[in-house]
């Protein structure tokens, strides 16, 4: 066959084109290795050729929950669950952003409903476990301590630039603040969630409770100290060395707790 | 998901490695230091790209329970008005778990008990901003993966 035969046989053939599934496989392949624009594309595209795939609206749940976009994220997961009612991944996914949302009885229930189909499902077992103690966030409880308690606590010495100091209880009520800023309930809740995460995190690696934390953000590294019953946070400047911010926090705690915060 | 996935890659035969198996190698690395047990690079939506945790460790409900501590200390700090966070660690009478944002979602580490916090806490930051230069190499789009 001669080489021009070769060629004019070659353009003849008609191009082969990319099916759904494979652009399904090259996005799945995309999610393993980071790349969540390349795989939410090949996405996209998958779905205007089937768009009735509940996998490519599962899939495109994940990636845009992965690019940080919970809105594309909740209606892709919706848009699964239209197809697929009782679909446990779509289900856990719309159960994620509910939390991340602070609706903690929303993530509940969801992983609940998500369990009824798929009892063996580890991911929503462990966060059923997690939320199950996590005090929802646009509802936080009232503050119960007592004036006179409040007033001894406020006599406690804080240690050297503080910048806030939060204790608070594991429902994230409000023992007592300094100072006392708009956000002083949202924060507790905020608290208290860190600290009940965490805590089943622990659990769930084999560690045992919540002792100490810190928590590094740009104005300031939170220090924690947490028991069953109490939670302090104690922000320090940046410059404040780890070993020292947690000396520090620990000695506040020791003295809450002698002035009878617990 | 399968044990290749989680792997950490590593640099292609004669070749430059990829952003993403810099970015693995990055964990490979912090998995080394003394007292540390393994760690997981997770996406934000819970799921695990790469895992150096030792096989008896349940990774997808760890990585579920991370990821979503991960996000309450995103959303919480940056809904207060409490900057953004970089890096936080909890420590247990068994040990101690690092988790910090990276581009790809975030990155746990799990210390043994014994283990020297301050020590593994400064090589965990070093790790992320590593991570972090490693990935603003690459175009942003993740062509360079």
């Amino acid at each position: 066959m001669s080489v021009l035969t070769r060629v004019w046989n070659a353009l003849r053939r008609p191009r082969r084109t990319v099916s759904s599934v494979e652009l399904l496989q090259r996005a799945e392949r995309c999610r393993r290795e980071g790349r969540f624009e390349e795989g939410a594309a090949l996405v996209r595209e998958a779905l205007q050729r089937e768009p009735r795939s509940t996998l490519a609206h599962l899939l495109a749940g994940y990636l845009h929950a992965a690019l940080r976009d919970p809105e594309a994220a909740a209606a892709a997961f919706r848009a699964a669950l239209a197809l697929d009612p009782e679909h446990p991944r779509a289900t856990l996914g719309l159960a994620r952003i509910a939390l991340d949302r602070g609706d903690a009885g929303a993530c509940r229930e969801l992983l609940e409903r998500a369990l009824r189909v798929y009892p063996d499902f580890p991911e929503a077992h462990a966060l059923l476990e997690a939320v199950s103690v996590v005090p929802g966030a646009l509802t936080p409880a009232a503050p119960t301590t007592a004036a006179p308690a409040v007033a001894r606590l406020s006599q406690v010495p804080r240690p050297e630039g503080s910048r806030e100091c939060f204790l608070v209880r594991p429902d994230g009520s409000l023992v007592f603040v300094h100072p006392a800023t708009a956000t002083r309930e949202a924060l507790g809740a905020h608290l208290a969630r860190v600290v009940s995460l965490a805590g089943a995190t622990l659990a769930r690696a084999g560690l045992g409770p919540l002792r100490h934390a810190a928590v590094a953000a740009n104005p300031g590294t939170t220090f924690l100290e947490a028991d069953s019953r109490l939670i302090l946070a104690l922000t320090l400047p940046p410059e404040v060395p780890v070993a020292e911010g947690q000396r520090r926090a620990t000695e506040l705690w020791k003295r809450f707790v002698a002035e009878g915060a617990a | 998901m399968t044990p290749e996935a989680r792997a950490p890659a590593a640099v292609p035969p004669g070749g430059v490695p990829s952003r993403a198996a810099a970015v693995r190698s990055i964990l490979g690395e912090v998995a080394k230091i003394a007292g540390v047990r393994g760690g997981l690079l997770i996406a934000s939506d819970g799921f695990v790209i790469a895992s150096t945790l030792p096989a008896e460790v349940a990774v997808d409900p760890l990585a579920a329970l991370a990821t979503t501590l991960g996000r309450e200390l995103e959303l919480g700090t940056g809904r207060l008005n409490r900057g953004s966070f970089s890096s936080a660690f909890f420590s247990a009478d068994e040990g101690t778990v690092f988790l910090g944002p990276s581009p790809l979602g975030f990155v746990l580490v799990l210390m043994e008990r014994g283990g020297e916090v301050g020590t593994v806490r400064g090589e965990f930051r070093k790790a992320l901003d590593t991570l972090h230069a490693a990935w603003r190499a690459g175009d942003h789009t993740g062509g360079k993966l």
